[in-house]
């Protein structure tokens, strides 16, 4: 496996639909990255969050009919950086994080990796 | 009126029938023709003949002695004055006696002049003319009166009329901001009869207190300054149904009865309207979301599947692209409410993964295109950029120009559509051996999809494609309400 950048670098995933969790995971995993979670609902990904520490999260904007916001509060709080996966487009996403990064379902795997180096541009990566 | 002469005085003559009684017939025929100059004249030669005369022809005044027999003079005057149809007919009242006795009892009658015999013959004419004129007169006042009586009637009906069946709720608060009317229209805003309560507690009622003031606030404004007032649409939560409602409304100072202003407020409960957009709005973000998270899926399971078979990852890779691209129309679609996408912006957009600014060039008049369109025309675009990355101009140092024209002078007949994809400055071209993916999708697919044509031409500088097809195939159908 190719290394990346982004080797060893710990990365949330907060999706509620199976498959696309596991094509995220295998993204990651191509990418080097360690997978925490998936998380596919609010609470558990909560939950994680108090308990882990990681580099970046990937949050689906709809879990189930439920909007990932509170999820986003919760790692603006602890500080850690996030980007929107979303079928919604920009319009989609609560106005206070509409400058954050947002990929367009479906993406490919460059532009996650694109996503993640962006997020994690200037950061070391967490020896954990 | 007519112009007479009266023992050579001028005098204007008024119209008029006049009916003569009087037993006597010397007396009779002296009076008529005294009058026979200047007015139509009956006779009668009893109070008996005079009333049945008066039942079937009307006169415009009564000439009548006092002492007749079968029906004096007092006796006809009392059937006149009795009978609600003639109880306006003037009647002068001649007597032989001139008693201010007799005078008074003729006017106590009923009479409206009293003439002693002897009398002069231009005092009479004269008396008969001055009473046919008050006749004239009362008749044009009273024709006047009714004609404002019924002109007010039908303003009355067409003002209730407009103000029932008006599609708008209206409602007139008086300078006391007192309700005074209030449309059927306007009654499913208001709680119950408002009529007569003050505007304040009723709207206090209602709303919140500072919405409800800041109505009030506008309603004094309009008021005090005579500035109509425009709302904007807005919502309000109402306290007393606990529902949001949405409003838009007018005010308008009017001059009410009385000489005071008073103010107008014309209303639409847009409500309904507003409903229908947020709901249309989710649905579309929903729509939106279930088509990108149901691609996504696809794309996951084709990538497990595709690893599992151990395929080639060019093939993977070749099935995401357009996976892709297809959700990247989606995404151009939705930004326009699934109403249509901009040609360009369907263009430029699937392009964008293949080639930057200075590679490719996107050209043609503003065109919006239809859903189903839109996408074809987007798988074909991907198409043609796959080619010309592995083996066209994208592949070297080339370049790709898009443009479309619509040629709609055509007389008669419909405007087409033209588009063109020329790819310049790449290596050398050869036929392909076999038809791919692309060349179907575009030779047959869109062809049929756009009801048109479509022809790729592998000429040796460079790939050309041409499609033509109906403006009408292509473009957004005006909506049909049925």
């Amino acid at each position: 496996m190719p290394q990346s950048k982004l080797s060893g670098r710990r990365v949330l995933v907060v999706e509620d639909e199976a498959m696309i969790a596991m094509m995220i995971e295998d993204m990651l995993v191509d990418l080097g990255c360690d997978i925490v979670g998936p998380a596919s609902q609010i609470a558990q990904a909560l939950r994680v969050i108090e308990s882990e520490d990681f580099d970046a999260a990937i949050l689906d904007v709809n879990l189930n009919g439920v909007q990932i916001f509170p999820v986003a509060d919760a790692l603006r709080a602890k500080g850690v950086p996030f980007v929107f996966a979303t079928g919604y487009g920009a319009s989609g996403i609560s106005v206070e994080y509409r400058d954050r990064l947002v990929l367009q379902k479906p993406f490919k795997q460059q532009q996650l990796e694109n996503a993640l180096s962006s997020l994690l541009a200037g950061s070391v990566p967490d020896p954990g | 009126m007519l112009e007479g002469e009266l023992s050579g005085r001028r005098m204007l003559v008024a119209e008029g029938h006049v009916l003569v009684a009087d037993d006597n017939p010397d007396m009779r025929a002296y009076i008529r023709g005294l009058l026979g100059i200047y007015w139509d004249v009956a006779v009668a030669e009893d109070g008996s003949a005079a009333l049945e005369h008066i039942l079937q022809k009307r006169p415009d005044l009564l000439v009548t002695d006092s002492v007749m027999p079968k029906l004096n003079g007092f006796g006809l005057l009392q059937a006149i004055r009795e009978d609600p149809a003639l109880n306006d007919l003037p009647v002068i009242l001649l007597s032989a006696r001139s008693s201010e006795e007799a005078r008074i009892e003729g006017l106590e009658a009923g009479a409206d002049y009293y003439l002693a015999k002897p009398f002069s013959g231009r005092e009479l004419i004269a008396l008969v003319n001055a009473n046919l004129k008050l006749v004239h007169l009362r008749r044009e006042t009273t024709r006047q009166l009714r004609e404002s009586a019924k002109e007010l009637q039908s303003r009355t009906a067409q003002y209730e009329t407009l103000l029932h069946r008006a599609p708008l709720g209206v409602y007139v608060v008086d300078a006391d901001l007192r309700l005074v009317e209030i449309n059927p229209a306007a009654m499913h805003a208001f709680n119950v009869r408002c009529i007569g309560r003050n505007l304040g507690e009723v709207m206090q009622a209602a709303w919140n207190k500072n919405y409800a003031d800041e109505v009030i606030r506008r309603f004094r404004h309009t008021l005090d300054t005579g500035h109509p007032y425009t709302s904007c649409e807005r919502s309000e939560r109402r306290i007393d149904r606990g529902i949001l409602e949405f409003y838009e409304w007018q005010l308008h100072r009017i001059s009410m009865p009385g000489g005071r202003f008073g103010v107008v407020c014309y209303f639409h409960d847009t409500s309904a309207q507003v409903r229908a957009r947020v709901e249309r709005e989710l649905l579309i973000n929903e729509l939106n979301h279930r088509v990108k998270n149901t691609l996504a899926t696809i794309q996951s399971v084709a990538a497990q599947t595709l690893a599992g078979a151990g395929v080639d990852r060019e093939v993977h890779e070749a099935l995401e692209a357009r996976l892709i691209t297809m959700a990247g129309a989606h995404d151009v679609l939705t930004r326009r409410n699934w109403d249509g996408a901009g040609l360009h912006d369907i263009v430029s957009k699937a392009l964008g993964p293949f080639a930057d600014d200075q590679k490719m060039r996107v050209e043609g008049p503003s065109l919006h295109v239809a859903p189903t369109a839109a996408l074809a025309i987007a798988m074909a675009v991907h198409e043609l950029a796959t080619n010309a990355v592995k083996y066209g101009s994208l592949s070297g140092g080339g370049q790709v120009k898009v443009s479309w024209r619509v040629d709609d002078d055509r007389e008669g007949e419909e405007p087409w559509l033209h588009i063109e994809w020329v790819e310049s400055g790449g290596p050398p071209v050869n036929k392909p051996a076999r038809k791919g993916f692309g060349s179907r999708l575009i030779g047959r697919g869109l062809a049929s999809q756009l009801s048109g044509e479509a022809s790729i031409e592998y000429a040796r500088g460079g790939v050309v494609c041409r499609i033509h097809a109906p403006l009408s195939s292509v473009k957004v159908a005006p909506v049909q309400l049925s």
